[in-house]
């Protein structure tokens, strides 16, 4: 008799745990591979188009020139609104022109490219912390596109909703959203996709004016040695560190710690550095930056943590405030 | 070449490539560095318990040597998976320019809305916001260009904050 019980316990445990996992419905495999035809696209088709970015009360409009050969990929955009500034990419390679201060802004971010291809954790995390569902067929700028979204699981994190071209998966529209609020987007306006590109349009416009232009490198960074001494020792559910490191920041004398976080789309970025007695640190408390991106200062004892995410002001927070130092 | 070590980390070259690449590799310091990060990111995640000082020493003496090409492929076999939204964010990239763009003028309206903060403090969060946060950009602005490298999804829209940091660091640089 009592071996029945557990056979019926056990079988009943059995049946239970799928019955709970209905309850929080995965990822559609079919949004999960548009999301890959979204990232292969870059890569395989040519496109000319204007596009609007808009956030808050902010809005700005730019147009892109994209061309794809063998080498790569090669952008030039330009935004039309305000001050004129200019991004030429080549690969991984950003060189940004402002002309009215005389400026070249370098990037180079191979990174970005390498960096992905190294992390197997991401996709089950993805599904862990949002459900990516295909939605319908939406019209985005003459193209008909699948609307892909990717709900978050939990009021910590930021949804997203993609417009893809159904043919190229070229994205032509995608939003962060809060909840049904929308906290910054862009969309095409107009768009020819395929075709040849004329190189002229790839070229800068002040390319050869820039050779006594200012030039400015973003960031250099070293590989840390050693235990940075801090943790984030309670993150919000699904949030995983990714790295820790110390790192070189331009205009910062000494390094400063870093630990980056992520919930497989979101990403949050905790900076420990001691006060500095020349530039005293921003006042504590949570500042908001354009679209997503929210930030959180904090100073303990001799050092100002700083916490950046383009997550819910409330995460940034919960992160930064649960930063500790690690015991050795 | 970035192209190259890509590929090569995604085993996808063949052994001859490989070696190609791996020799210029090991001519190139600042290369060899981010090699050594890529590795320890990717360790870090789980798939290894050495320490990362150690793969740093490990790679290293590993370019010193001969390349070892059964390495690199066994890594890659260990990456299968390939994190589509990663892939995805970083490859928006080109359309998220936009955003990156979009704050290079923001300067000045930037300080008028600070300086209206300053007076009303902000209405919209709920969330106690700092109310006259114009120091904050400055000292962050560092902050948010390296937050961006590792965050995926700030390849596609959170690439703005980016052009803001862009504008003011070159603001910085111009005192």
């Amino acid at each position: 008799m009592t071996r029945v019980a557990l056979a019926t316990l056990l079988l009943l445990c059995a049946n239970v745990q799928p019955v709970f996992a209905q309850h929080s419905p995965s990822s559609s495999p079919e949004a999960l591979n548009w999301l890959q035809k979204i990232a292969a696209a870059p890569r395989q088709y040519n496109y000319v188009g204007t596009f609007i970015y808009s956030s808050g009360d902010h809005i700005e409009t730019s147009r892109i020139v994209h061309f794809v050969n063998e080498d790569g990929e090669q952008e030039r955009s330009e935004v039309l609104d305000g001050a004129p500034r200019e991004i030429i990419r080549n690969n991984d390679e950003m060189r940004c022109y402002l002309p009215e201060s005389k400026t070249v802004v370098t990037e180079k971010r191979w990174l970005r490219k390498v960096f992905p291809a190294l992390l197997p954790q991401p996709l089950n995390n993805l599904d862990e912390n949002y459900i990516v569902k295909k939605g319908g067929q939406e019209r985005v700028s003459d193209y008909l596109c699948q609307v892909i979204e990717l709900e978050p699981r939990d009021d910590k994190r930021y949804g997203q909703k993609l417009w893809v071209d159904i043919h190229t998966g070229l994205l032509l529209k995608a939003a962060v959203m809060d909840k049904d609020r929308i906290v910054e987007q862009f969309v095409f306006t107009a768009l020819k996709i395929g075709g040849n590109v004329d190189k002229e349009l790839l070229k800068s416009k002040y390319a050869g004016k820039a050779a006594e232009w200012r030039t400015t490198n973003l960031v250099s960074s070293t590989v840390g040695r050693g235990k940075l001494g801090w943790q984030v020792k309670d993150p919000p559910s699904g949030f995983k560190k990714i790295i820790e490191m110390k790192r070189h920041l331009s205009g910062k004398p000494a390094p400063v710690g870093h630990i980056a976080l992520s919930d497989g789309l979101a990403a949050v970025s905790v900076f420990i550095e001691p006060v500095s007695k020349d530039s005293p640190p921003p006042s504590d408390g949570l500042y908001h930056s354009r679209g997503a991106i929210n930030i959180y200062s904090r100073t303990m004892a001799d050092n100002v943590v700083t916490t950046v995410g383009e997550v819910p002001p409330a995460t940034v927070m919960q992160i930064g405030n649960s930063v500790s130092r690690k015991a050795d | 070449m970035q192209d190259k070590i890509s590929a090569l980390m995604d085993g996808e070259l063949d052994p001859e490539e490989a070696a190609v690449v791996v020799d210029q590799f090991k001519k190139m310091d600042g290369l060899r560095e981010q090699w050594a990060l890529y590795h320890l990111i990717s360790d870090s995640l789980g798939q290894s318990d050495a320490k990362p000082f150690d793969i740093t020493r490990r790679v290293g003496a590993r370019l010193a040597n001969e390349p070892d090409i059964a390495a690199v492929r066994a890594r890659r076999l260990s990456m299968k998976h390939k994190p589509i939204a990663y892939a995805a964010a970083a490859s928006i990239a080109a359309v998220a320019v936009a955003g990156w763009m979009s704050l290079q003028t923001m300067q000045q309206p930037e300080i008028a809305r600070q300086n209206m903060a300053q007076n009303n403090p902000a209405p919209a969060t709920a969330v106690p916001a700092v109310p006259a946060a114009v120091s904050a950009p400055a000292q962050i602005n560092d902050y948010l260009l390296a937050h961006r490298e590792f965050s995926p999804s700030t390849s596609v829209h959170g690439v703005a904050p980016y052009m803001r940091t862009a504008a003011e660091s070159h603001q910085n640089f111009a005192r």
